[in-house]
């Protein structure tokens, strides 16, 4: 009887995931948990272990197929056993519904038996006529791009016209404004960002505050630091950011439907730059860890960051994110910020300043921070209490340490 | 150009054409004297003599055979199986005979044989009296069928099976007999074999159909209009061969298509019909092809059963409405 190699779900927050490569083809043999597909998932690019072993028969998915979890993505076979539709069938069947004590025993009795039901279901398909789906190809329209008139009807000739009424509208209302363009698709990552980034602007009453920090005992700290090892300013920005939440443990908090969750750990996440896009690996428990420690540990994240390896968990689970753009010479900016989280703060280059001190005017190394909040969840006072507070760890690094 | 009955259209063509060629003959039973059960040949044994229309006793094999035989030397015979259900036994004269003989001796010999087989149920004639057997013959390569359900179309085509070389199975529905129509007069207003026509514009749903169902069909997308459905009506008139090629063109106009008849829906035309759609047209469907057909049993006498078990305008509304549902 066939097995079948589902999309596990091995990231809390994966739904579903991209195939980039087969690691595998038919004919060759698998075991169980052995890397088989390489997919492209919320924000990285993984290799997936196989869920079964066998003999692969047929690939289910192709390369650029949007694929959500415990979808069937191959057929596997036992050695010397020949694939046949009945059995495949009977398979169907034997996982139609029966009373929930049958289905029970039966997963007590084998680990194997809550697979073998996910593997049961029909994998999912497009209900589409075939003109439908010839005149969408003629169009270049992707199926994903169609809807049917009602949910889970057939998607049929008039839905796809539709459709193309709709873009053609769309493109004619850019291309008043502009000549031709090219039209390029979002890739996975892409998509990802826009829709977080509208989803966040929409639903987050954003109010961005700013400060000057004056930079000359943290550059002296910094110095000092890196006679031990090399240690950038990102892990001095979220360890401060970590001290002075811990003054306002209520504000380590994300939004969820109908209020916030608020944590005990304080986990930063980092903006960073790669060839493929904005990526945010998240520091775990900054607050209780050491400025060395955290930098062996960003600059393994950013390594994987740029190689796009970094799994689904090394990007969740972040209650403030630090953006900086200091290295591009940007003075202030006002970040967007990352929802559910309800903190950002955006870091600015560092430079020679005039600054008044003691009534005299010198000149000091000064960078602007300017925190973004949700104003839905913190007032502006309180965020301004944080903002001051990570100025101050910052301008005497010591406080981190109160 | 007159209004004339399909049974007297019928009767004209066989008149003209006796008259035209002499080696046209009739045979069959009660064809002569009594001029039909159906009063098809009404009047042409009086015109034409009891040697040219023949009554014979009742053996089907036999006066088949006999216009098997008639064909291949030289007449033009026109037998008549007076119900269609009888038509099994004639069926080796017919499919391993008539159909094969032309094949099977280089052309050397024609078979100018036209088979009229009233088919059809209605009016409680029970189950050995009701069966329209088309689908059989489609089975069988050698032959032609012909269905046409308007007295126009059923003159132009009797006369065109008449002067055709090959056999020709040629289909009456019993309950159209007194159906109506405007015929064109003249001795060689022929219908072409093996051409559908359009016997209705729509452009939401086409319904294919033939013989009593064009009836049923044209009432049903009346009924349809008034809720905004708009049916495109095909009568194939002929069978075999099929107009593939103006079905699939019409096809492509609406993308819907239902094929109705009046025989047993399992292993009917309409079957075959879907199945080649599906084979040649695949890509201008944009619904599964339906079929409408009566119920896979034995035809009852009982005049409540024999009405459920046939199909009606409500079947094809029923069968329209699911394949615009998108389901």
């Amino acid at each position: 009887m066939p097995k079948y190699l589902v999309l596990p779900k091995i990231g809390m927050n994966m739904e579903e995931a991209m195939i980039d490569e087969w690691l595998v083809q038919p004919g060759d043999k698998v075991e169980k948990e052995q890397m088989v597909v390489r997919a492209e998932t919320d924000k990285a690019i993984q290799d997936i272990f196989a869920t079964e072993s066998g003999i692969v028969y047929k690939l289910l998915a192709e390369p650029g197929d949007l694929v959500p979890c415990q979808q069937r993505i191959a057929i596997l076979l036992d050695e010397g056993e020949e694939y046949s539709e009945d059995a495949e069938t009977q398979m169907a069947q034997e996982s139609e519904p029966q009373d929930g004590t049958a289905e029970e025993s039966q997963a007590a009795q084998s680990p194997s038996a809550a697979e073998t039901e996910l593997a049961g279901e029909p994998a999912a398909r497009v209900k589409i006529s075939p003109l439908a789906r010839k005149t969408a190809a003629e169009h270049q329209i992707g199926l994903d791009e169609l809807e049917p008139c009602e949910p889970g009807k057939r998607i049929v000739k008039n839905d796809v016209l539709r459709a193309l009424q709709e873009k053609q509208q769309q493109s004619a209302a850019v291309m008043q404004t502009s000549d031709d363009g090219v039209h390029t698709d979002f890739n996975r990552m892409r998509q990802v960002i826009a829709k977080r980034m509208v989803q966040s602007v929409t639903e987050k009453p954003r109010v961005s505050l700013v400060t000057t920090v004056d930079c000359t005992q943290l550059i002296a700290w910094r110095t000092e630091l890196k006679k031990q090892q090399k240690v950038t300013y990102n892990e001095l920005l979220a360890r401060a950011c970590a001290s002075a939440l811990r003054r306002y443990p209520e504000m380590n908090c994300v939004t969820e439907p109908g209020g916030v969750r608020v944590y005990q750990k304080i986990n930063v996440g980092v903006a960073v730059d790669t060839p493929n896009g904005l990526l945010v690996p998240v520091l775990k428990d900054v607050g209780s860890k050491g400025i060395l420690q955290l930098a062996d540990e960003f600059a393994s994240l950013v390594e994987k960051a740029k190689g796009g390896s970094l799994a689904p968990d090394d990007m969740s689970g972040g209650t403030i994110t630090i953006s900086n753009l200091g290295m591009f010479g940007i003075e202030s900016f006002d970040p967007i910020v990352n929802a559910p989280q309800c903190l950002i703060l955006g870091v600015g280059c560092m430079k020679p300043t005039p600054v008044v001190v003691d009534g005299e005017i010198t000149v000091r190394t000064c960078m602007r921070l300017s925190m973004s909040f949700d104003h839905a969840v913190f007032d502006g006072a309180g965020a301004a209490k944080l903002l001051d507070q990570i100025r101050q760890m910052l301008e005497y690094p010591a406080m981190m340490l109160a | 150009m007159s209004i004339k009955t399909v049974r007297e259209a019928l009767n004209e063509a066989l008149a003209e054409e006796m008259a035209r060629d002499e080696h046209v003959i009739i045979m069959g039973c009660d064809c002569g004297v009594k001029g039909n059960p159906f009063g098809v040949t009404l009047g042409l044994a009086k015109r034409f003599g009891l040697e040219r229309v023949i009554d014979t006793p009742i053996s089907e094999p036999a006066f088949t055979g006999m216009g098997v035989g008639a064909a291949a030397t030289g007449m033009r015979p026109v037998v008549e199986i007076m119900f269609c259900d009888w038509v099994t036994l004639a069926m080796d004269q017919i499919v391993n005979m008539a159909a094969k003989m032309r094949y099977m001796f280089g052309g050397k010999v024609e078979m100018p044989l036209v088979m009229r087989v009233p088919i059809g149920a209605g009016g409680g004639q029970a189950a050995q009296h009701s069966q329209s057997l088309e689908a059989w013959f489609n089975h069988v390569p050698g032959l032609k069928i012909v269905a046409p359900y308007s007295p126009a179309d059923c003159k132009g085509l009797l006369k065109a099976a008449i002067r055709d070389n090959n056999p020709v199975i040629f289909l009456e529905n019993k309950r159209t007999y007194a159906v109506k129509g405007e015929v064109e007069d003249g001795e060689d207003v022929l219908v072409e074999i093996g051409k559908a026509s359009v016997v209705r514009e729509g452009k939401h749903v086409t319904l294919v159909t033939y013989s009593s169902m064009v009836r049923t069909c044209l009432n049903a997308a009346k009924e349809l209009e008034a809720e905004g459905i708009s049916c495109e009506v095909i009568d194939l008139r002929t069978l075999l061969p099929l107009d593939y090629d103006t079905v699939i063109a019409l096809l492509a106009k609406t993308g819907r298509v239902i094929v109705v008849h009046e025989a047993s829906k399992r292993g009917g035309m309409g079957s075959d019909i879907v199945a080649e759609l599906n084979e040649r047209a695949f890509d201008l469907l944009d619904a599964p092809p339906l079929r409408v057909g009566a119920l896979n049993i034995p035809i009852p006498y009982n005049a409540t059963l024999e009405a459920a078990a046939l199909p009606d305008e409500q079947n094809v509304i029923d069968a329209v409405h699911r394949c615009l549902s998108n389901e």
